[in-house]
């Protein structure tokens, strides 16, 4: 049997963990050590931990979407990126809309509009960040 | 700049770069390998610098700056594959111009329909020029959207030298889907101060928050005792699956939970 534990605050995360390891115990005290064979890893981490020390980074973003006239909208994102881990290996990194939808399957649509908008967000974050440093 | 986009993500969407989560290799297939090349050349084609792919199919490049300031370096990523959940061989974008709001057929024989009763945020597509499926793959904007678009903004900059910017680092990197993406990504030669991923969804979206993520494997193992003889000492492992899942609260499964609340599946 597979379980993933999740959970956006760390402190939390690690009593959730303690949780299903309790769980196990009480079943191998009724059943005998034997009888489950249990196994835990941790699989990435909430990337806000490395980011809001340079939150900045996040304000340039949003700051290049205002200037653009494209509301930020600012959501923990319910899963992991490539930045969850990146953030963790000394590489702050949040992520930016691609303006698709349904992502996975064949519903699966984009809107070339919005593209462009984030092709015009990414020039603005280089623009912004040279005119204010 | 809207036709310079379309021209690259339908290329790119045609390439079938699926990740395998098999696989021991990286990049787990090579279909992402053969993409890194194309995209390799189209870079050196605009006027990067440093194009390099490694031996783990990463391909980087750099855009050095055309500022005196000495300002930190920015990075911009999106990944080479394309999820596993559905089939994304033989991808056959269709371009839909000013998209009229109503219902969009993307296959008739099959009868697959994108309708606003499934999916309400299409209609407010109205007036856009919109990207879809035949219905019998997926796209692949996840995420070669992010590519096609890192590449236009490479190449905008590129040509507008009055616009001034500091020295940018673009990466593409494989196996994302499957978990695997950073782990051969090296962080010293990609040489960035911040770098941001261009792989999320609708307008706007900006993300720097997720969930802290961990994996258990629990193996039940029952005793099987001849039922006549097995008073006491049968133990069915089932039912010691059964009574492990009661221990857990039922409102934070996934199905119960959303925003900020969290769960444990």
């Amino acid at each position: 049997m597979y379980y993933i534990i999740r959970d956006h605050d760390r402190s939390k995360f690690e009593d959730r963990k303690e949780l299903v390891e309790r769980f196990v115990n009480e079943i191998k005290e009724k059943y005998g050590k034997d009888s489950v064979l249990f196994n835990l890893n941790d699989q990435y981490y909430n990337m806000r931990d490395r980011i809001e020390p340079v939150k900045e980074i996040v304000e340039l973003a949003k700051q290049a979407m205002e200037n653009l006239d494209i509301e930020p909208v600012i959501e923990p994102i319910r899963g992991g990126t490539d930045g969850s881990q990146l953030s963790y290996m000394g590489l702050p990194t949040p992520n930016i809309f691609t303006g698709g939808e349904n992502f996975h399957g064949k519903y699966e649509y984009i809107s070339v509009d919005n593209m462009e908008k984030a092709a015009n967000v990414i020039v603005e974050i280089c623009r912004i960040f040279e005119e204010e440093n | 700049m809207k036709d310079e986009l379309i021209k690259r993500f339908t290329t790119y969407v045609k390439m079938d770069t699926q990740s395998d989560e098999d696989s021991s290799t990286t990049p787990s297939t090579p279909g992402q390998l053969e993409l890194a090349k194309v995209l390799a050349a189209e870079l050196k084609e605009i006027g990067m610098e440093d194009v390099q792919i490694d031996e783990n199919g990463y391909l980087m490049a750099t855009l050095p700056s055309n500022t005196e300031k000495e300002i930190p370096t920015i990075g911009f990523l999106a990944h080479l594959d394309t999820a596993t959940d559905f089939t994304g061989k033989n991808v056959n974008p269709q371009i839909v111009d000013n998209f009229d709001g109503n219902d969009l057929t993307l296959n008739e024989e099959l009868n697959v329909v994108l309708s606003a009763k499934e999916f309400p945020e299409l209609p407010s597509y109205k007036g856009h020029t919109l990207i879809t499926t035949d219905g019998t793959t997926l796209l692949g904007a996840d995420n070669k959207a992010g590519i096609a678009e890192i590449m236009t903004a490479m190449n905008y900059l590129i040509n507008h030298p009055e616009m001034k910017h500091g020295r940018i680092r673009v990466a593409f990197t494989p196996d994302e889907e499957i978990g695997k993406g950073p782990h051969k990504f090296d962080v010293e030669r990609f040489d960035a101060a911040f770098a941001y991923t261009i792989d999320g969804g609708p307008l706007g979206e900006l993300q720097f928050e997720s969930f802290n993520a961990a994996a258990a494997k629990i193996t039940f193992k029952g005793n099987n005792v001849h039922p006549g003889t097995a008073k006491n000492k049968m133990v069915n492992s089932g039912k010691l699956a059964v009574e492990f899942i009661n221990k857990f609260p039922e409102k934070e499964a996934p199905e119960h939970t959303e925003g900020y609340e969290d769960s444990i599946i």
